[in-house]
């Protein structure tokens, strides 16, 4: 069996971490891999924040996490703190964690929620041991003893995009990974069955492939420019199709998650990272100008900026194909949701796992490719959902921005949840995929959905045994949460592991 | 017009209705809300079930063991036999480890297209054990290599009095009768079910386990070509099989369940009832007698839950056979109902997710069920049929997708995971085009002796395993 060719168009963290998984997961004899990218040629690099599954990608790859923190500058990250958006001047995190613990045999909700309606329990916040680390500016890995409240939480990083494609770079090329420097002028396409038979460079060199990865983020050179894949557009759902980005300084300890605070335009993200804070403004362009927009950033820095803002232009949507032919588009070129749920880099780490899971041969077996595809387009909707509802359910600005997004028609999808949710405190569990019930819980609650009932099994709870077991709950939080470390003292630690 | 749900009525015969009865008693008893079950005589001859049912049976107090010891057999899978190509288990349980970021199932694939002579279900510990008429529960060893579950065999009569116990202490009433007519109320919802007896329970809500005058008959087919079934009863085997059998006949399938004093068997086929008797003897190889014949039109009923008449179990599958217990459709049912019970009568909150997730779950045990009939290799025509039909879409995908590299694509709401599936797939005979590369990392030596190390794990486990008859014989 020949090794199959795997062509990989454009650096950034798409490409390195395509690169760095097909090097390091699939003997030589499966493939050999090339990457291609152009030092001429930024990377967005906007997906600082992750979500815990990057971990899993690290482990599987044999990545040391001092050794990884240390070099991308990473913070460890709890939850995202949304402010502003149920109400005015309110503020909830939703954690990578859960509530309380099961009451009666029923999700903990459920009790919540009678309690709520009793008077005698507390929003959700103080039944979660992740969100108290958060606001305490608290951090440790979770325990192992499923029986200790601190172990209902999982934690993601926060670090610097260049430096984390950098960070893959170094570990792919270590792995045997051949990079070429060039930037690709021309694309030859096979004249019987379309699929793409190399790239030509600007030097002149032609790179055959097999298989060819497109990472070359907005430009889609491969999916879009020479295969046209249809887009999906969501701009209606999604509307914001604008970004300013820039970093600042940091002032005072660093917060162990990431922050979005919705603004008349849109919204505003801050990303403390060990050497500096990572901030941008999304906003929909109809509204207000760029310039407006780096004015509104820059006047709500929460340090001195560090450089000139830098304007990103994007539109929601998907690939319907993402792959199509012998080309597997991963990151920006298949499909771009914003970063308010810091999915980016989970969509295409989920592009390169199940790339591996399905791995073809050449030609592609279509039955390879249907499932792909099937799958991502799974992964792109449920995150699709969740974005749309933190957009729907708020009541604050009175922008065409924000009342269009109130009014909208929502995918009947989300809109079923939604309903499913306040008739019954239920949320259903997926079997694979974003978002857990705790995710979407925390965004209901934080955003003023609430249930108007709750499962009869808590019912023959007493009021008095009720209030008991939720403060129980509380104080376990509470107690447990004195003996973290801080999260500064928790880098510190980390820093020394990898010196 | 509101009414607050305070009375539920529980209709049904066999073991469905009670396990209803007896989940609802316990999770809505400090709701207020008083329970009466109402049985329709017809109580199966036995009743196969899956692992998850043991803790639902924990949760309501029945002893699974006792019942087991009294008059039933643990089930560690099922054999599929005579499907054309060679026997094979599917068991309750896996197959073995991944190797790193290798999968057992691609490992598998590798070694077999390298030469080893070894099936798939060679390498679980349960398909192994059964075979030797064996039986074990799981413990450390056996859980670092694999879940080993089981399922029980149950004596239909036994285990309807063992429910018919908890239920009645759980505080449930109990009515004998069929229900012949159901009397609304102006809005339309069920208020009084009329028993043949001329009894009258006035009513909230009604939960069904059988056709009632008040359902809606939408049903979507299932394309099995099954329409007749036929239930019969022999003599136990000497060396008590922990497995039930799935054997394929020349236009049917007999399920063949060994219990500790009896053997059942549910025979479903199609054509005339003539020589079914004798194809089941044949199938079971043992003299049988012959308890029930009736008609079979396998398919999902279109809503379970419509207004207050709340349908399930066999009131919205009918899908028979041992691997695919109706039973496990009315424990999933539950606990969704127990978390999505209306307070009020009228009230559907809870209807279009309590419907959307119970035919998907249907659906996908369908699938199941389906595939080996359809991945069969007989010659007959009916089977030639099955082989070459149209197949629900999911189904389809699942199974091309295996012939192409031997992963497992799993939709919401399925029963059976992976391991269920590569075993239906590989004792089908299913090659795998191609495996991913993740499991070409290992050297063919390390990996050959891999697998030679997990079969002797299997062999010194299975031979230190006590005969399942001696499971059965009560503690000292």
């Amino acid at each position: 069996m020949t090794p199959l060719r795997v062509v990989i168009v454009g650096g950034g963290s798409s490409g390195w971490m395509a690169a760095a998984a097909f090097t390091c997961l699939l003997p030589p004899s499966a493939c050999t891999v090339r990457l291609i990218e152009s030092d001429e040629i930024g990377i967005v690099g906007v997906g600082e924040a992750t979500l815990p599954h990057v971990r899993y990608f690290f482990e599987r790859l044999g990545i040391d996490e001092p050794a990884f923190v240390a070099a991308t500058e990473a913070t460890m990250k709890l939850g995202i703190e949304f402010v502003g958006w149920g109400a005015p001047g309110d503020s909830y995190i939703h954690p990578f964690g859960g509530y309380g613990r099961p009451i009666a045999g029923a999700e903990f909700q459920h009790a919540w929620a009678r309690g709520r309606r009793l008077g005698i329990a507390k929003r959700l916040e103080p039944y979660s041991f992740a969100v108290a680390a958060a606001r305490a500016g608290r951090f440790a890995r979770p325990s192992p003893d499923r029986s200790d409240i601190r172990s209902t939480f999982d934690y993601a990083y926060q670090f610097d995009a260049t430096l984390y494609a950098r960070f893959l770079r170094a570990h792919a090329e270590g792995h045997g990974l051949r990079r070429t420097e060039g930037r690709v002028v021309a694309v030859t396409r096979d004249a019987t069955s379309g699929d793409i038979a190399s790239v030509t460079l600007a030097s002149g060199e032609v790179v055959a492939g097999d298989l060819f990865i497109d990472c070359s983020g907005f430009r889609a050179l491969l999916i879009g420019e020479t295969l046209a894949s249809p887009w999906q557009d969501w701009t209606h759902l999604l509307p914001c199709d604008r970004a300013m980005a820039v970093p600042c300084a940091n002032t005072g300890p660093l917060h162990p998650y990431t922050k979005a605070t919705a603004r008349a335009a849109g919204w505003q993200w801050t990303i403390p990272l060990q050497h500096r804070t990572g901030n941008g403004y999304v906003y929909s362009s109809a509204l207000i100008s760029d310039d407006a927009a780096a004015a509104t950033l820059l006047a709500n820095l929460p340090g001195p900026a560090l450089a000139e803002p830098r304007p990103l232009r994007f539109r929601s949507g998907r690939r319907t194909a993402s792959w199509t032919g012998n080309c597997v588009a991963v990151g920006l070129a298949s499909g771009f949701l914003e970063p308010l749920e810091s999915t980016s880099l989970y969509l295409a780490q989920i592009a390169v796992t199940t790339l591996l899971d399905l791995w073809p041969g050449s030609p592609v077996d279509p039955r390879l490719r249907a499932e792909f595809n099937r799958r991502i387009d799974r992964e792109y909707d449920r995150v699709r959902d969740f974005l749309v509802l933190h957009y729907h359910a708020t009541s604050g600005y009175d922008t065409d921005l924000w009342r269009h997004v109130r009014t909208m028609t929502l995918p009947d999808s989300l809109a079923e949840k939604i309903e499913l949710f306040r008739a019954t405190a239920h949320v259903t569990r997926y079997h694979d995929g974003l978002f857990a019930p705790e995710s979407w819980l925390a965004v209901f609650e934080g955003q003023g959905i609430v249930p108007t009932n709750h499962s009869r099994i808590v019912d023959g709870l007493e009021p008095d045994a009720l209030a008991r077991r939720l403060g129980e709950i509380e104080r376990e939080v509470a107690t447990a949460l004195t003996t973290l470390p801080s999260h500064d003292d928790h880098l510190r630690g980390l820093r020394a592991a990898a010196a | 017009m509101s009414r607050a749900v305070t009375r539920v009525a529980v209709v049904g015969a066999g073991p469905a209705p009670w396990l209803a009865a007896a989940v609802l008693a316990g999770s809505l008893a400090g709701s207020g809300v008083a329970i009466t079950v109402i049985t329709i005589p017809g109580v199966p001859t036995a009743v196969a079930t899956l692992p998850p049912l043991a803790g639902l049976h924990r949760r309501i107090g029945v002893d699974s063991d006792r019942l087991v010891r009294a008059a039933g057999a643990y089930s560690l899978g099922v054999q599929f036999v005579g499907f054309g190509g060679n026997d094979f288990f599917v068991p309750f349980g896996g197959h073995g480890p991944a190797i790193g970021d290798a999968p057992f199932a691609a490992l598998y694939s590798r070694a077999r297209d390298a030469g080893l002579r070894v099936a798939f279900e060679d390498f679980s510990l349960n398909a192994a054990a059964a075979k030797q008429g064996r039986f074990f529960v799981a413990d450390a060893a056996s859980t670092a290599y694999a879940l080993c579950d089981h399922g029980f065999h149950l004596h239909g009569a036994a285990y309807v009095a063992a429910l018919e116990a908890v239920t009645r202490r759980a505080g449930a009433a109990v009515v004998a009768g069929t229900p012949v007519v159901a009397e609304r109320d102006a809005a339309g919802l069920v208020a009084r079910l009329v028993l043949d007896t001329g009894a009258v329970i006035e009513t909230d809500v009604v939960i069904t386990c059988t056709d009632l005058p008040a359902l809606s008959d939408t049903w979507t087919r299932w394309p099995i070509p099954f329409d007749r079934r036929l239930i019969a009863v022999g003599a136990a085997l000497d060396r008590l099989p922990a497995f039930g059998r799935s054997v394929a006949t020349a236009r049917g399938v007999a399920d063949i369940l060994p219990l500790v004093d009896a053997t059942a068997v549910d025979y479903r086929f199609a054509g005339a009832d003539d020589a079914a008797l004798a194809e089941a003897t044949a199938a079971a190889g043992m003299r049988l007698r012959v308890v029930a014949r009736d008609a079979l039109a396998p398919g999902r009923r279109a809503n379970s839950w419509v207004g207050n008449v709340i349908a399930i179990g066999e009131a919205v599958v009918r899908l028979d056979g041992v691997a695919t217990p109706v039973l496990h459709m009315v424990q999933l049912a539950l606990a969704l109902l127990v978390t999505l019970f209306p307070r009020d009568a009228g009230e559907q909150a809870g209807a279009r997710e309590f419907n959307r997730r119970t035919a998907l779950a249907a659906d996908r045990l369908c699938d199941f069920h389906l595939a080996p009939l359809c991945l069969n290799r007989r010659a007959e025509p009916i089977w030639a049929a099955l082989r070459t039909g149209e197949l629900p879409t999911l189904l389809r995908d699942k199974l091309d997708l295996f012939a192409a590299n031997g992963e497992v694509a799993l939709a919401s709401d399925e029963t059976f995971l992976h391991d269920s599936w590569q075993a239906v797939c590989f004792g089908s005979g299913m090659v795998p085009a191609r495996t991913t590369p993740l499991a070409d990392r290992l050297r063919d030596a390390e990996l050959a002796a891999e697998l030679q190390r997990r079969l002797r794990f299997i062999r010194e486990q299975v031979g230190a395993m006590p005969e399942h008859r001696a499971w059965l014989t009560p503690p000292r």
